[in-house]
């Protein structure tokens, strides 16, 4: 793959983070979470070359990224019949436009920093930090349990950019178990998800305020 | 190879003795077993040299060794006592599968398997603190929950980054472990390196809960079980700040150290002086204690950040702060149950109303605040040395810091164990398998103080020789 | 040089093309609702029965009323003046004019909205909110990408951005010019109120956004707005044009012939998504043009670095 075609899968990445940020409806950004891994992935597999491990790892990387997890919040989404709106703390468009203010700052820290010829062609660093920045945001500017999942996701789906940088320096069982204590991670998430929207109604963080300092 | 089989074949079997069993009990003795095996594995690792582990490591092996066992000794009487609540399984299955992560990421020799298993142990802590499954639980853990995770994340780009920083200058072997990494001294990428250093102590400090990342800490001690606080307030920073004495080794190998100290010599003072200060008028006394917990990460940042004697000062209070904090938990666990409430509007005179956890906790309270024949009072007054030696603000706020938590602890602790108690009965009487693992907690914390062992000593001498070499 | 017939042609050209282009949206349209449609030249007729009306004025208008209509005939002629199309060159051509551009549209709007101010009623006022809020949206969208396009081509001038070095341009910044395609495509279906921006063919003037300007606008007036906003439409389908067909033949016939189609190309592609698509809800626009600022600033990024 040249830089050209790897720019442009990147630009949709940060494509998907904006939209995510303007999405008013919690399947649509669980949905676009899940493309957004899958595509990551689809990045990774291709720009090397063709091995058994490196199969493998695909395989279970989309399947965690792009079914399980998606499927398992859905899941919640619909069991604990959590609404459908985001709750926004900070509006959709002002939101949007602090993303786009990190994509920025991004490339600004990007250029500073010393990096791998092969890494300034590309914008896979600027990429990498703009992802993990609009999880964060996302984290911060919604209101409900479910979302701040999906900003993890996001965060989780940068560092997935950050790792496919660094291909052979993090063993292969490394990266399994990277995945798997993420798995686990959101697994319990999904639980206490759950358990949160029968005790509380309809999964609001907003709503756990009886323990203050 | 034969004492691989036997952990394994130890690990299952307790694992599956606890999914079968029917009785709490049964589960309570199974994890007591595996904390007596644990204990006596420390001690082996520990005398031979079958694993190629360092001092530090050696030290919160058997910090955390001590601490389980006397926990799950609590267990034993814990758990039969409290058949009101739901069924142990999940807890018990939750401290078995931590004290077997805490292990591996104590021995682990590479950078990324230790966060691996430092993630797993603590977020197998996440159903202790959801133990009472009531509103306040579901709310402290998902805030432990997701405040760990953000900072597993963060932790994970730091470590990413340290390998992009050994690749950039060209590094031959790129792989992660420590012996490679500390050997490679001086061939990173410096800008890298202190970005990494940025991110990765961000993470691994949400789980020693340094004060801006504390928020987690104060929710989630007061609303699980004594017995869990003790383990997380003891075990799970202790084996954080391993983590993070790593990290303090890499950046010291790269020639950062200075960045390093004064970021931990901030975050320090910062913890030590939020905490004095969130503690007055606070009439939770677990609050109090999740606060002193607070303050005394600070103390340990402090006094890993001013160098010289104050590593030493520093590890030495890792120790004391593990056990104590261990006691101090599990006698307000006891008060707690005895009372039925866990403030100071309820409780009142704890040393009349159940004379002996009452007394250990008045103790322990005075050993964490550094009163002179306990261990505790050595380690701080190695930590002000050093800090004096250092500078003369920055040991001037930490003695205030002190005093104001004297001040602020005081008054709460002080009102719940004098006066007259109120008639509130509860049917709870100490029993010797109540208060026996406090009791020995604060005993050995006051035989450190009177006349350590020379073979603790020795193994103190070597860990501050290992965080100072390379400085 | 350039003769005068030459120019007489060019201008010709473009304003049958303008009229071309809308009567094919709505035979587009119709072929989409499965019905036979209006002819191709009814937007002809209509404006012929326009300018046979009388002008009804409200008491309250001023001169400012008729410079509105004035300069939507004037401003899209001027602005063609600027654009090279097909092989012909453009008739005016200067360091930086793709900045007098941008501007002859801001001039427009300037006196759209004034015009429809200037009678003083309340659903032209909100119309006038609605329309400066999509503006000023896209104005810096429009800039951006002309931007771009003077970076790529390492050019100031629109004939040298649509020129010789196009070509190579593409080759280098395939990824980056197809955002500035996409984003061109957004300004165009904003700035003519196109569906999922904007429905001409509503009748709530509620829901009106550039059309509830244009209420109080009656016979050679409202001629005058519908030819201004056709060849506007043209202007920007000849710059989507120009960017998109980058090669040329040579030969002048052929050029003139491929280009022709392309406008009118952009016009089928125009009526099929109003065929497709809803209109957006007015707060998901200010979403979308918002994203599409931002994904210009984006390649405005990529180029430089």
């Amino acid at each position: 793959m040249n830089a050209s075609t790897i720019n442009t899968i990147l630009l949709l990445v940060v494509l998907i983070n904006m939209f995510i940020m303007g999405s008013n409806r919690i399947i649509t950004a669980i949905k676009a979470v899940a493309l957004q891994g899958i595509i990551l992935a689809l990045l990774a597999f291709f720009s090397e070359e063709f091995t058994t491990k490196g199969t493998i790892l695909f395989i279970i990387i989309v399947s965690i990224k792009g079914f399980i997890i998606p499927l398992l919040l859905i899941h919640a989404t619909k069991f604990a019949n959590i609404n459908q709106e985001m709750k926004p703390l900070i509006g959709y468009m002002p939101t949007m436009f602090i993303d786009a203010l990190s994509v920025f700052l991004s490339f600004f820290i990007s250029q500073k920093l010393p990096l791998l010829p092969s890494h300034q062609e590309t914008i896979i660093v600027p990429v990498f930090f703009a992802t993990l920045m609009s999880g964060m945001i996302l984290i911060i500017a919604r209101q409900k349990a479910i979302t701040q999942v999906i900003g993890y996701l996001m965060m989780e789906n940068g560092v997935y950019i950050l790792s496919s940088m660094l291909t052979g320096s993090v063993t292969f069982l490394a990266e399994i178990g990277v995945l798997l204590d993420v798995l686990a991670g959101v697994f319990i998430m999904g639980i206490m998800l759950n358990h949160i929207s029968t005790t509380f109604e309809k999964g609001d963080v907003g709503k756990l305020t009886s323990l203050r300092e | 190879m034969i004492l691989l089989v036997l952990c394994i074949f130890v690990i299952s079997l307790s694992i599956g003795i606890i999914l079968i069993a029917k009785s709490n009990n049964l589960r309570a003795y199974t994890v007591f077993a595996v904390a007596l095996f644990h204990f006596g594995l420390s001690i082996y690792l520990l005398s031979s040299h079958v694993l190629d582990i360092d001092a530090l490591s050696k030290l919160i092996l058997i910090t955390l060794s001590i601490l389980y066992l006397g926990i799950t000794f609590h267990g034993i009487a814990y758990f039969s006592r409290c058949q009101f609540t739901n069924n142990n399984k999940i807890v018990t299955f939750s401290l078995i599968i931590f004290i077997v992560f805490a292990t591996l990421m104590i021995i682990a020799n590479d950078l990324i398997s230790m966060w691996i298993f430092l993630e797993t142990a603590s977020l197998a802590c996440t159903p202790l603190i959801y133990y009472n499954e009531n509103k306040a639980s579901i709310e402290a853990t998902w805030k432990y929950l997701f405040l760990c995770s953000i900072g597993i994340v963060l932790a994970l780009i730091g470590m990413l980054f340290i390998s992009y920083s050994a690749i950039i200058v060209g590094a031959s072997d790129t792989s992660l472990s420590f012996s490679n990494i500390l050997l490679n001294d001086k061939t990173f990428n410096q800008t890298w390196l202190k970005i990494s250093f940025v991110f990765m102590f961000i993470g691994f400090a949400t789980k020693t809960g340094l004060f801006p990342l504390h928020s987690w800490k104060a929710d989630a001690y007061s609303v699980e079980p004594g017995i869990f606080g003790a383990l997380m307030a003891g075990g799970v920073t202790s084996i954080s700040w391993l983590a993070l004495m790593r990290l303090i080794q890499i950046m010291n190998a790269a020639g950062e150290s200075t960045l390093v100290h004064s970021v931990l010599i901030f975050f320090g003072i910062i913890s030590i002086l939020f905490a004095s200060i969130s503690m007055f008028n606070q009439l939770d006394i677990k609050k109090i204690l999740a606060y002193s917990s607070i303050e005394h990460m600070g103390i340990i940042a402090l006094g890993l950040g001013v160098g010289g004697i104050g590593i030493f000062g520093a590890l030495f209070h890792i120790f004391n702060n593990a056990l104590l904090k261990g006691g101090i938990f599990i006698a307000v666990g006891n008060i707690r149950r005895a009372y039925g409430q866990k403030t100071t509007e309820f409780i009142r005179g704890a040393i009349h109303k159940i004379p002996i956890s009452g007394t250990l906790f008045l103790v322990a309270f005075l050993a964490i605040i550094g009163t002179p024949p306990f261990g505790s009072f050595f380690s701080l007054f190695a930590i002000i040395q050093g800090s004096i030696a250092h500078s003369l603000i920055i040991s001037l706020l930490f003695l205030l810091g002190l005093m104001l938590v004297f001040m602020g602890m005081g008054k709460t602790i002080f009102n719940a164990s004098k006066g007259i108690p109120q008639t509130i009965e509860t049917g709870y009487k100490d029993t010797i398998g109540m208060y026996l693992s406090p009791l020995a907690f604060l005993c050995i914390v006051l035989m450190m103080g009177l006349s350590m062992p020379d073979i603790f000593k020795k193994l103190l001498m070597d860990a501050v020789l290992v965080l100072e070499a390379n400085l | 040089m350039f003769d005068i017939v030459h120019i007489v042609l060019t201008l010709l050209l473009f304003l049958v093309l303008s009229i071309l282009n809308m009567g094919i949206i709505i035979k587009v349209k119709a072929f989409f609702g499965g019905r036979c449609g209006a002819p191709v030249l009814q937007k002809m007729y209509d404006l012929i029965k326009l300018i046979q009306k009388s002008i009804k004025l409200s008491t309250t208008t001023s001169w400012i009323f008729f410079a509105g209509p004035l300069l939507a005939l004037i401003v899209p002629f001027f602005a063609f003046f600027f654009l090279p199309f097909a092989s012909i060159p453009p008739i005016i051509s200067f360091e930086g004019d793709f900045l007098l551009f941008v501007y002859l549209f801001g001039l427009l709007r300037f006196f759209t909205t004034s015009s429809a101010l200037d009678t003083s009623s309340s659903f032209e006022g909100m119309g006038t909110a609605r329309e400066l809020t999509f503006s000023f949206l896209i104005e810096p969208i429009l800039f951006v990408c002309l931007i771009i396009l003077a970076k790529g081509t390492s050019s100031l001038t629109l004939f040298g951005f649509f020129g010789y070095h196009i070509l190579d341009a593409w080759q280098d910044y395939s990824t980056i010019f197809g955002i500035v395609v996409v984003c061109f495509l957004v300004i165009l279906l904003v700035e003519n109120s196109r569906i999922p921006f904007d429905d001409p063919a509503t009748h709530l003037e509620l829901t009106m956004i550039h059309e509830a300007m244009v209420l109080d606008h009656s016979g050679p007036l409202l001629a005058a707005i519908l030819l201004g906003g056709a060849m506007k439409f043209t202007v920007y389908a000849v710059l989507i044009v120009d960017l998109v067909i980058p090669f040329k033949t040579g030969i002048l016939f052929y050029d003139t012939l491929i280009a022709i189609a392309g406008v009118l190309g952009v016009g089928v592609i125009v009526g099929i998504i109003e065929s497709v698509m809803a209109r957006l809800q007015l707060i998901s626009i200010k979403k979308v043009l918002l994203g599409t600022l931002i994904v210009s600033l984006f390649g405005i990024i990529l180029i430089t670095r």
